[in-house]
């Protein structure tokens, strides 16, 4: 046997041996708090109500709402397609199981944002990485999407197509039929999402 | 430190430009191994030539004992790798649908893009019926569907199934490695290569 293949056989059971001894490494998996950190200052976690908006009426398969208020408000009113877990029981096995797909866009609304961020940080602290926030929660939904203010005259031409989308985006969520006369410009063909990280899988 | 990608250190941007560099690699080391000739690939299966078995356990043990020593170096949470999850039905069915495919077409997936594109006639069939099993999957799919998400598992890992700890896995697959390269030979001496 060449004295080569010795060597190359005792260097790998020994690199072997030394995996096998090597003590286990004591580690909590939450979330380090700098991590934590650079998370939460990260702008990319929020949904603007619009964004929420155009993926329901685009019907995006990925958005999966999560209203985080109490049950009472939750039948009184919704966003369509919400499930319902409350902040209190957000920890809870089958609550946690909601968020686990991979796949999905998780987005926490509250009637404002101070609920859902909570949800957030707590969830993303446990590891989940697909959950957002809508900014503003219902409050600014009911401002922006359901009563939405007219610009004033000089505002950007952006400005007047955003209102054109929210009215029609109104009267989508409200089940009206389109107003007849007025020219409703369709809503930005441009969906804005989060892209979805490819996963790599293996074969030869 | 590690791994790039999941932490957001490289940017899910640049995916697919390290999936081209990668590929290419990929592509250019299974040419130069010889992994081109399907002779060599079906070898495993006769007994006549193994080079396959020792470079899938090469990879196998050399990855596992980086993957333990960086996460042991903090270089890498290995919490944050992605493990394919395990489906039953779909893992065992699958895996003979491959063997079976492997030893008649003479190439696995990766081999065929390789050796077609050393203009391998073969290959290039084998290439495109790739493609067409792939469209009857597609096709067929809502038939399948039940099955090919029957017995799932999640991303389990075979040491927390064994019980066992990570390292001393890793240790017993560096063991069945090394006596692997010791055990071939002695078959492949016995097992006349034929001549095409």
């Amino acid at each position: 046997m060449q004295r080569g293949t010795i060597f190359l056989t005792i260097v790998a059971l020994g690199i072997g041996v030394v995996i096998w001894l090597l003590p286990e490494r004591q580690e909590s998996h939450d979330l380090p708090p700098h991590q934590l950190l650079r998370d939460i200052i990260r702008e990319t976690r929020f949904f603007s109500t619009d964004e929420v908006a155009a993926m329901l009426i685009n019907r995006d398969p990925s958005l999966h709402l999560v209203d985080v208020r109490d049950s009472t408000a939750y039948r009184r009113f919704h966003l369509p397609g919400a499930v319902n877990v409350p902040l209190a029981d957000i920890l809870k096995e089958g609550s946690l199981d909601l968020l686990s797909g991979d796949e999905q866009t998780h987005v926490f609304y509250s009637n404002g944002t101070l609920r859902a961020n909570q949800a957030w940080v707590l969830t993303r602290r446990l590891g989940y990485k697909n959950t957002y926030v809508m900014r503003g929660g219902l409050n600014r939904w009911i401002e922006t999407i359901m009563e939405p203010p007219v610009p004033p005259s000089s505002a950007s031409s952006e400005a007047f197509d955003q209102y054109d989308f929210r009215v029609a985006a109104g009267q989508y969520f409200r089940g009206e039929a389109a107003a007849p006369k007025k020219k409703v410009k369709t809503p930005p063909k441009v969906i804005p999402r989060r892209k979805k990280k490819v996963v790599a899988s293996g074969g030869c | 430190m590690g791994p790039l990608v999941p932490q957001g250190i490289i940017g899910p941007e640049w995916d697919f430009i390290i999936a081209l560099v990668i590929g290419m690699g990929f592509g250019f080391i299974l040419e130069a191994a010889g992994f081109s000739s399907s002779k060599n690939l079906v070898g495993l299966f006769y007994g006549y030539d193994f080079v396959v078995l020792r470079v899938f356990f090469t990879a196998a043990a050399t990855a596992a004992a980086g993957i333990v020593l960086f996460d042991y170096f903090g270089w890498i949470d290995v919490e944050m790798l992605y493990v394919q999850p395990t489906y039953w039905g779909a893992a065992i069915a699958g895996g003979m649908i491959m063997g079976l495919g492997f030893v008649t077409g003479g190439f696995c997936p990766g081999t065929g893009f390789a050796a077609s594109s050393i203009g391998k006639i073969d290959a290039m069939m084998f290439v495109l019926g790739t493609f067409l099993g792939a469209l009857l999957y597609g096709e067929t799919y809502p038939l399948l569907k039940d099955f090919v998400n029957s017995g799932y598992e999640g991303g389990i890992k075979i040491y927390d199934t064994l019980g066992i700890s990570r390292g001393l896995f890793t240790f017993l697959l560096i063991v069945v490695a090394v006596g692997m390269f010791y055990l071939v030979p002695l078959i492949e001496k016995r097992v006349k290569k034929p001549e095409y």
